[in-house]
């Protein structure tokens, strides 16, 4: 069927986007205002840390490596408990001790925790929207369904996020060991089997993640809000168009990071000094942010469209008499 | 002295000629005759060795004291053990086992050695063996050991061992301990200390698979390779004026030959033993030793030997980043990003061991400053001229990835741990005899990155031409003899002057840090004196008056670490004034007071001399908040965040973007 490939379904899912705008600005919002409160401890101890010193100056254009490490060994506890902080940076911090990181890496924890369940709870109202024949960008009809479906989204959400933890720890932790193995005689293989495990990780997510992205779906277009039943059809859905699904999911992967690349490659830094240029960068920033947000709603209308689609498709068509 | 001189200077003058007969420049005190084969299967290598040892010292020896280096290797209870991995299985463990010690008349010396460790020292460790002798070595007599030995080599780590075909051997033989007119000096193998030893020539002959034949690297120079039985090689190397003796070998090393005559100095023949999946290393490998010679050889002494090898490990090998006389190894990986100057960094790391340790051979068990600190200051400098301030790399699943946008200028970039230990552990002034530091982070810093950063700041301080003159003649003047750190520090008041001798002592002495902080920085309007003025009948009094258009300012700069620094303090002010004023840096506080425009900040040490100041953030104080920096950071954290925020959405919830 010509409306399911992939450019059309990446479309379609784009311009469902589109009509639930105001739901999507919400989104913005609520992330925006989330980073605010995360970083304001983190800013305001900066601020009690360099503004008196002239020192300073060398950190406002950028990163500079020694005068960073001076600043961190004045201020061992900056980012967050020293002793665990330097656990991560050498990846053998424990995950169970990664709540007790403390200071703003740990606040950030929470605040990215929070963040996926209200996200989550958002999706739901995503799925209720994108199903809808009519009224999409209506935002009173987006909060009902939000409020109806926010459960069993985030339930399939927390399953999604259960099998990726458990998909990192198959294919990340536990060949780690062995792909870094001192026995492997070149350097080819360390670096083959490290990316090998990468790649069995991503893909796996990927597959995840585009199962979560049908049970939303699912949830949609099914008359009782079941996660069960929807993560069941979700994950069926998937089986039956692994290939299809995983490439949807790179494409809206792409459509949301692409941005942000070219952002990063592009943008000018603000060294803390013009007000009209920091304007426009947080404008700019935003509109990175925006577009990650939508490429995820999109994702979402995408596959609530195909799977709408499918569905119409496999039922019977009602036979014509002839006469 | 002066004879040394002369034979130095004769020897530089044949040797670019004649580089294999310039013969021996000191006389030999510890000679060495091996002839061991190798049996691939059971990973040993086993033979005898004829020890001549020659009694320079003014003490009669009445036995003799043998390292046996592997025995470090032979269990879990050995002292060197707590500093090697974690043994899985049988591989993991090597040894060194005396078969039989005899003189040369026959007399059977084997039933008299003894491990007995020194007082308080670890009973069950082996890596010291003593032989009583029948009789005494008087000063100015020869002591001729036979030897037999079995070397079981252990799975690679910690400089020797092996990995599949590839085979190093490093600390492989029985070797004397240093004499000294003291008696004999020599410790137990320590898991973070290296060696100390004689010199003397080295002629080595190996039994080696056939597959091997061209692909062997030796301090020294291999001079005969004969084909015998049973598909194996016989090698025979050579090697004169050295102290140590290590060999590797692959059949799978790329072999290549350049040889390198900076301008006005000796020709050397560099052999590199290259992993086959490092071609792309081949000319960072080549370039460094190439550079390195033309500089080490302008700032020190010429390369003293007429080879020097660089033998490229396999990753994993255990013997990457290590010096041998003439014979280095690097460590690369075949994803190594070009332009941050590795293997370069490392080579001349290595490189400069020949000059320090190598040929100035101090006792690398105690004073491991003298070598490691040097060498880190040497090529730190070295590479700063050469490829310029590195990138940090990091590594992900496999993939170095260099972080171009920063720069860790050298030394200070790879030496903040130092500056770590000093702020926080203190746990072990440099001067403590090494091997007696409580951890290796003390010992790791202390050798190498804490004297880098102590001697470039004395060349910040004191003087550049004055610090490197004084190396000169340091390394002039001691090569192929065993100097002490105060021999270092007398050459260096001596050509460098006292201040520096003086810095240098005061950074070694302590294991405490350099702080300078701003502590206090005012300025305010100043007003005319008020109240009563004169005395007697010209007593008048003045009102107090609203001030005038001049400031008054103070500064309060305080020392906060133990060690003190002669450091500047510059004062800037209203309308581009700028006033500097200089201090020792003794006294725990120095105040100003200063009237003119309106103070604007005030730094300690603007041009960053002294780069063992542990807080560079406290060296300055502003009389008005400037919050660009901390705003812009903010600004950063922000968006870094809300990107961050949007990552949980998508791992922990929703579907969407990040593959
Ligand atoms: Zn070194």
């Amino acid at each position: 069927m010509k409306g399911h490939a992939l450019p059309f379904l990446w479309a379609r899912g784009l311009l469902a986007a589109a009509t639930a705008w105001k739901a999507l600005l919400l989104a913005l919002a609520l992330n925006a205002a989330l980073a605010l409160v995360v970083t304001a401890p983190l800013a305001s101890r900066l601020h009690d840390l360099l503004d008196s010193r002239p020192a300073a100056d060398g950190l406002a254009k950028g990163w500079d490596v020694v005068l960073g490490a001076h600043l961190i060994r004045s201020e061992p506890g900056l980012l967050g408990d020293p002793a665990r902080l330097g656990a991560l940076e050498r990846g053998t911090l424990p995950l169970a001790d990664v709540p007790r990181l403390s200071g703003p890496l740990a606040g950030l924890f929470a605040a990215g925790l929070l963040h996926a369940a209200l996200s989550a709870l958002l999706a739901g109202g995503f799925a209720g929207r994108f199903a809808a024949e009519r009224e999409r960008g209506n935002l009173a009809a987006f909060l009902a369904d939000a409020a109806r479906l926010g459960l069993p989204s985030l339930f399939i959400g927390l399953v999604g996020l259960a099998a990726i933890l458990g998909a990192f720890f198959l294919f990340v932790e536990l060949p780690r060991a062995a792909t870094l193995s001192p026995d492997l005689r070149w350097d080819w293989e360390r670096t083959g089997l490290s990316l090998l495990r990468l790649l069995a990780f991503l893909g796996t997510t990927g597959a995840i993640r585009a199962v979560v992205a049908q049970s939303r779906a699912a949830l949609g277009l099914a008359k009782t809000a079941n996660p069960f039943l929807a993560l069941a059809s979700g994950a069926g859905f998937v089986i039956g168009r692994p290939v299809k699904a995983l490439l949807l999911e790179i494409a809206f992967g792409v459509t949301a990071l692409l941005p942000l690349s070219l952002w990063l490659y592009f943008a000018p830094s603000w060294s803390g000094g013009d007000v009209r240029l920091l304007a426009l960068l947080v404008a700019g920033q935003q509109a990175v942010v925006l577009l990650r947000i939508v490429a995820r709603a999109a994702h979402l209308g995408a596959a609530t469209a195909w799977m709408r689609g499918a569905r119409e498709a496999a039922r019977p068509a009602p036979a014509k008499i002839e006469a | 002295m002066h004879r040394l001189r002369a034979l130095l200077g004769f020897a530089a003058l044949l040797s670019p000629a004649l580089p294999a007969q310039a013969g021996p420049r000191v006389p030999s005190v510890a000679s060495y005759r091996i002839e061991a084969a190798w049996d691939g299967e059971q990973k040993t290598l086993s033979g005898r060795e004829t020890v001549t040892f020659v009694n320079r010292t003014s003490r009669s020896l009445p036995d003799a004291l043998l390292h046996l280096y592997l025995n470090g290797f032979r269990n879990t209870r050995s002292t060197l053990s707590p500093g090697i991995p974690q043994p899985e299985g049988s591989s993991d463990f090597g040894f060194c086992e005396l078969k039989r010690v005899a003189l040369p008349d026959g007399t059977d010396l084997t039933r008299r050695i003894s491990f007995a460790p020194p007082a308080g020292g670890n009973p069950d460790d082996r890596t010291l063996a003593r032989i009583p002798l029948p009789r005494p070595v008087e000063p100015g007599e020869t002591l001729v050991l036979e030897i037999d030995f079995e070397s079981h080599l252990p799975r690679g780590t910690l400089r020797t061992g092996w990995k599949d075909d590839f085979v190093f051997a490093g600390q492989w033989y029985p070797k004397l301990a240093k004499a000294t007119d003291a008696g004999w000096r020599g410790r137990p193998f320590h898991p973070s200390t290296e060696f100390f030893a004689d010199f003397g020539d080295y002629d080595v002959t190996l039994l080696l698979p056939g597959e091997v034949k061209g692909r062997v690297a030796v301090t020294g120079r291999v001079v005969a390779e004969t084909d015998e039985a049973a598909e194996r090689v016989r090698v025979r190397a050579r090697a004169e004026d050295v102290h140590d003796f290590a060999f590797a070998f692959s059949p799978r090393f790329e072999v290549k030959k350049e040889t390198v005559a900076p301008k006005g100095l000796p020709k050397v023949d560099v052999f590199l033993f290259l992993q086959p999946d490092h071609r792309r290393s081949r000319e960072r490998y080549f370039r460094a030793a190439r550079e390195g010679l033309a500089l080490y050889g302008a700032w020190l002494t010429p390369y003293p030997w007429p080879t020097l090898t660089i033998v490229d490990p396999p990753a994993g090998s255990g013997a990457e980043a290590m010096e041998y006389p003439t014979l280095i190894t690097g460590a690369t990986t075949w994803l190594s990003p070009s332009s941050e100057g590795e293997p370069g960094g490392l080579v001349l790391h290595e490189l400069a061991h020949q000059w320090f340790q190598g040929a100035v051979a101090t006792d690398e068990v105690s004073e491991a400053h003298l070598d490691e600190g040097l060498t880190s200051f040497l090529s730190a400098r070295a590479a700063m001229r050469i490829y310029g301030a590195p990138s940090p790399v990091v590594e992900a699943f496999g993939v170095p990835i260099p972080l171009r946008s920063l720069k860790r200028p050298l030394p200070e970039g790879e030496s903040q741990d130092a500056l770590d230990q000093a702020a926080f552990s203190r746990s072990d002034p440099t001067l403590r005899e090494t091997w007696r530091s409580l951890d290796d982070a003390a010992v790791r810093t202390n050798a190498y990155s804490r004297t880098a950063l102590l001697l470039e700041s004395v060349a910040r301080t004191t003087g550049e031409q004055p610090l490197m003159a004084a190396l000169k003649e340091y390394a002039r003047r001691f090569a192929f003899r065993h100097p002490t750190t105060s021999d270092f520090l007398d050459v260096l008041g001596e050509v460098a002057g006292p201040e520096a001798r003086d810095l240098v002592e005061r950074g070694w002495a302590s294991a405490g840090a350099v702080d300078y902080a701003v502590t206090s920085a005012t300025t305010r309007r100043s007003a005319p004196p008020a109240g009563w003025v004169g005395d007697g009948p010209h007593r008048v009094y003045r009102a107090p008056a609203p001030p005038g258009p001049g400031y008054e300012s103070t500064v309060v700069v305080q020392r906060l670490g133990e060690i003190a620094w002669p450091v500047e303090v510059e004062m800037r002010f209203e309308g581009g004034r700028k006033v500097t004023r200089r201090w020792d840096g003794r006294a725990e506080w120095r105040r100003w007071r200063i009237t003119g425009p309106r103070l604007l900040s005030v730094v300690v040490d603007p041009r960053h001399t002294c780069l063992l100041d542990v807080n560079r953030l406290n060296d300055g104080l502003r009389t008005a908040p400037e919050p660009t920096a901390a705003r812009a950071w903010a600004h950063r954290l922000r968006f870094l965040t809300q990107n961050l925020l949007e990552l949980f959405a998508l791992l922990a919830a929703l579907p969407g973007a990040a593959l």
